[in-house]
């Protein structure tokens, strides 16, 4: 998913839908930085 | 025995629960939760979920989506999130080599580069048959 037309924001469910990782993306240097993790279990 | 005392006794063993329980992947729970200016992105996206869903193999994209809206909501509505987020934007090259974090991550690019030729050798064989 793009937020604000970011190709470098990106979003990835985990935990069987309970979790969610927010994180940038370089994606030439194939940097990640994560900045934001949510869990709802 | 009067009718209501009959009533009564049928429901001996029925507790009292709400006829609807709560249900946070619920819409209106999740746009509760979620700040203002995400409410037209969430109402788009459900809207188009909600339509998929009538095909029935569709179906389960829809709790996907309102659950991927309930994990936004938790974390856009941490006032902290948009200030993590600027930073993470505003400081270049710093972050961690993606294979530090992804252990087979080399196997999953060369799999997708793959995937990737595979289809466009696909498409382009659908299109020289029509």
């Amino acid at each position: 998913m793009t937020r604000g037309g970011d190709p470098a924001y990106r979003q990835a469910t985990f935990g069987q839908g309970y979790g969610l990782l927010t994180f940038r993306v370089d994606d030439t240097a194939e940097l990640i930085r994560i900045f934001d993790i949510t869990w709802i279990g | 025995m009067r009718e209501a005392d009959g009533l009564w006794e049928m429901m001996g063993h029925v507790s009292a629960q709400p006829v609807q329980d709560y249900d946070p992947d619920d819409p209106v729970e999740i746009m509760r939760v979620l700040p203002g200016r995400y409410h037209e992105q969430f109402l788009a996206d459900y809207d188009a979920a909600a339509s998929s869903a009538r095909r029935p193999e569709q179906y389960h994209q829809l709790h996907q989506t309102l659950r991927l809206w309930r994990l936004r909501a938790v974390a856009y509505s941490d006032p902290d999130f948009e200030s993590r987020l600027e930073e993470a934007r505003s400081v270049a090259g710093d972050g961690t080599p993606i294979q530090d974090v992804v252990s087979d991550w080399a196997e999953r690019v060369t799999a997708a580069r793959r995937r990737r030729a595979a289809g466009r050798v696909t498409r382009s064989s659908s299109k020289a048959r029509r």
